[in-house]
């Protein structure tokens, strides 16, 4: 998604949370400087002083029902929001965010959350917007390596041990510990190629890592399925199959290869379509200063020329020996070394 | 050059069609020979929904078989698998999108993704179906041209038409297809009535499929089967377009509601990042934060200044869009750049060929499967055996047995259906 460039007043962006929320923090952004400062052992105040001492003209805090009303007031920047990444079922955590979000706040102007709200009581706080927890491609790869086998379970989410011997018979299979760190699971990830995922819930609800997996370029092969209105498409996106017929998917997967590579492209293309957490964000800070006062919102934009490139025919071919371009520049893509298999 | 193009259902109206339509007729007019490639003869109803469909060659597959192209090109999915009847030097695929998300049955998603598993040329007409091809298919030819915004059918007004009361909406696409998301954008729109936004609401449609919705207890205004040539006179009598569907190629629509001075709301679906920016020129929304449709709906009704920025920039946006002489001039020359290469592929014929059989085959064999309901047909059930199976279902329809079915009761049915399997089994 691309999105009206920010107000020139919107240069430095803060995100402050604990260390696993890094990888669906933007690393970086065309839009304005971002920055990561990370809760450690529970301490907000560390992180909140870096963020103020970096002069932060946003602030967006992930789970902000864990800031007291002190806290929250301490936040930095024009315009502060809390990111609820999973659902909130205490009332007690309720009442504090109400009582340190909306209008006349000190504390967030805006919250989000990762769902539709099924309550009243969450219903009534200011929520700007539903969003799952993006993530950042930018750190993934940039493409599939579609000739990877490597299967991946999660310790928290692994199959029965009979559907996982029946997996080791297949292919190696990497378990991903619950203790592991965000770059231990960056690193298993970029080794795999597929996720073996088994849920009592909703993919992505409580658990990132299909959808970090996804964009990775894994194919996700789960027992269960994404919220409808995630619009993560079964069979073209990922697959659904019962425990009893994963070790069957995964033979059709490593015996019709090509019927699948489309899946874990179309995966890795979602994710960047409506998961990007840049894109998610600058729309969150656009919608949030755009909904607190329309006509401000509007007297800030600078004028930006039609987003049109100039029409130009691009023609790609990976033979070697093929010319090289047909009409204008060549279209190149990092990724095509990764993706090169032959069909 | 001699271009041919397999064809499905050219007869009647379709944003797909219409591409095909474009480059056929304007690659006819910059003296290439395009020739339309149809399963079986077409029979056009007028007044046509495009102009220039009755000036283009026709030809059935039966008859194209017995001609040599230049460059056979297919376009819907199910057109690759004709692609081998016809002699070309070139076997393309004009590929406007991932039509396996079209289908919920898995032996469809299944058999289009074949269609990417030769290296053709692929002519293209967004990014996103660029970097997909070349990822599954980097052998293949990508040629990418975006589509143009045709200025005879969609000519750019001067300047957003002035209008006084409520906020305008129009909904566009047909009822019955799920992925358009026509049904679930009526119900944001009641949802938004119901939280008093303020509006009136259009439907244009190729098919309304009977449907009569109401939004807020008020009839919308339904404009059905409009020619190609007076679409643009219907976007013009709303300020939004509201299009929720899920699955894109380049999306069209948006950008003719550009051209009348309208902005428009959608889903981040594919193709949006051709020439949508969102707070620019139109408003998206990811499918999961379909709520804020609502909110977005409830600022153009009440802030017009800010719904004259967006149709401002979305009108200045459709003025900068590339046209279809400019789009086809560059695929013109992009095919011509392989003619004078001497590029072909034409040694693909024998494996399209083999995959049409195979396709054929399973798609007999599903829908046999399908046609036994619960009990899918046993791999070792032979060709004689399902003859005779055949012959039984037959037998079992016929009127006289089903007429005989009515009048014995079900508790003698059953007890006749026992004996019988005791008696074979």
């Amino acid at each position: 998604m691309r999105v009206h460039p920010p107000s020139p007043s919107l240069q430095r962006v803060a995100f402050v949370g604990e260390p696993a929320f890094q990888p669906h923090v933007p690393v970086q952004a065309a839009w304005a400087e971002v920055r990561f400062f990370p809760v450690t052992d529970g301490q907000w105040e560390p992180a909140l002083d870096a963020a103020r001492a970096w002069d932060a003209n946003a602030t967006l805090v992930f789970r902000p029902q864990d800031l007291t009303p002190e806290l929250a007031a301490r936040v930095p920047g024009g315009m502060r929001i809390g990111v609820i990444p999973a659902p909130l079922f205490s009332a007690e955590e309720i009442e504090r965010l109400a009582r340190i979000s909306g209008p006349d706040a000190q504390g967030f102007r805006w919250l989000t959350y990762l769902e539709t709200p099924t309550s009243p009581e969450l219903a009534r706080l200011p929520l700007l917007q539903t969003l799952p927890l993006p993530v950042d491609t930018a750190r993934c790869p940039t493409g599939p390596r579609l000739d990877v086998r490597r299967m991946l379970v999660a310790d928290w989410a692994s199959p029965s041990a009979e559907a996982l011997e029946d997996l080791r018979k297949l292919g190696p299979v990497d378990v991903l510990s619950s203790h592991a760190t965000p770059e231990q699971m960056s690193q298993a990830l970029e080794k795999a190629g597929t996720l073996v995922y088994a849920s009592r819930d909703l993919m992505g609800r409580f658990d990132p890592l299909p959808l970090l997996a996804m964009a990775h370029g894994l194919l996700v092969i789960a027992d269960t399925v994404f919220a409808g209105e995630w619009n993560i498409e079964p069979e073209d996106e990922f697959l659904y199959r019962p425990d009893g017929q994963w070790a069957r998917a995964l033979d059709e997967v490593f015996r019709m290869p090509v019927s699948f590579r489309a899946v874990r492209i179309r995966a890795w293309q979602k994710m960047r379509e409506a998961f990007d957490a840049s894109a998610c964000f600058q729309r969150v800070l656009h919608d949030a200063h755009l909904f607190a006062d329309p006509m401000a919102h509007l007297a800030s934009l600078t004028s930006p020329r039609p987003p049109v490139a100039a029409p130009a025919a691009v023609e790609s071919a990976a033979a070697p020996a093929a010319p090289e371009t047909l009409g204008a520049e060549k279209l190149t893509r990092p990724s095509r070394s990764l993706a090169a298999v032959p069909n | 050059m001699k271009i041919g193009f397999l064809v499905g259902d050219i007869a009647n109206i379709s944003g797909g069609s219409n591409v095909i339509l474009e480059y056929a007729s304007r690659l006819q007019d910059l003296g290439h020979e395009a020739v339309l490639i149809t399963p079986g003869p077409v029979k056009l109803t007028y007044p046509l929904w495009h102009p220039r469909l009755a000036d283009l060659p026709r030809r059935s597959l039966a008859e194209a078989e017995g001609e040599s192209f230049d460059f056979a090109l297919a376009t819907w999915w199910i057109t690759f698998y004709d692609l081998w009847r016809v002699n070309a030097r070139v076997y393309g695929y004009l590929n406007q999108s991932l039509e396996s998300r079209f289908h919920a049955e898995r032996h469809y998603k299944l058999l289009n993704r074949q269609t990417y598993s030769l290296p053709l040329l692929f002519v293209t007409e967004a990014k996103w179906l660029v970097e997909f091809i070349q990822t599954l298919q980097p052998e293949g030819r990508t040629l990418y041209v975006q589509n143009g915004l045709s200025r005879d059918h969609f000519p750019c007004v001067q300047a957003p038409p002035k209008r006084d009361g409520k906020l305008r909406v129009l909904v566009e696409g047909p009822w019955g297809v799920g992925f358009k998301g026509v049904p679930e954008t009526f119900e944001v729109l009641e949802l938004a009535a119901e939280q008093g936004v303020q509006f009136e609401t259009g439907w244009l449609a190729s098919s309304s499929g009977g449907q009569k919705p109401t939004v807020g207890g008020q009839p919308v205004q339904v404009h059905e089967r409009i020619p190609i040539n007076q679409v643009h006179q219907v976007y013009g009598q709303y300020d939004v377009l509201l299009k929720l569907s899920r699955v894109e190629g380049m999306f069209g629509p948006p950008l003719e509601m550009f051209s009348q001075g309208g902005t428009a709301i959608t889903y981040t679906v594919t193709g949006t990042d051709e020439y949508m920016v969102h707070g620019q020129n139109s408003l998206m929304v990811e499918p999961y934060n379909h709520r804020q449709i609502v909110q977005f709906l409830r600022l153009l009704s009440t802030q017009p200044a800010y719904l004259a920025h967006l149709r401002t920039n979305a009108l200045a946006t459709a003025k900068a869009f590339t046209d279809w002489e400019s789009s086809t001039r560059q695929v013109a020359s992009g095919l011509e750049a392989l003619h004078a290469e001497g590029w072909t592929n034409t040694h693909l014929r024998p494996a399209l060929a083999a995959m049409s059989t195979m396709h054929g085959h399973w798609l007999d064999d599903v829908w046999r499967a399908e046609r036994g309901g619960h009990s899918p047909l046993h791999p070792y059930v032979g060709p004689g055996e399902q003859v005779l199976l055949e012959r039984y279902r037959q037998f079992k329809k016929s009127r006289p047995v089903r007429a005989l079915q009515k009048l014995v009761g079900d508790d003698l049915k059953k007890s006749l259906r026992a004996r019988l399997t005791r008696v074979l089994s």
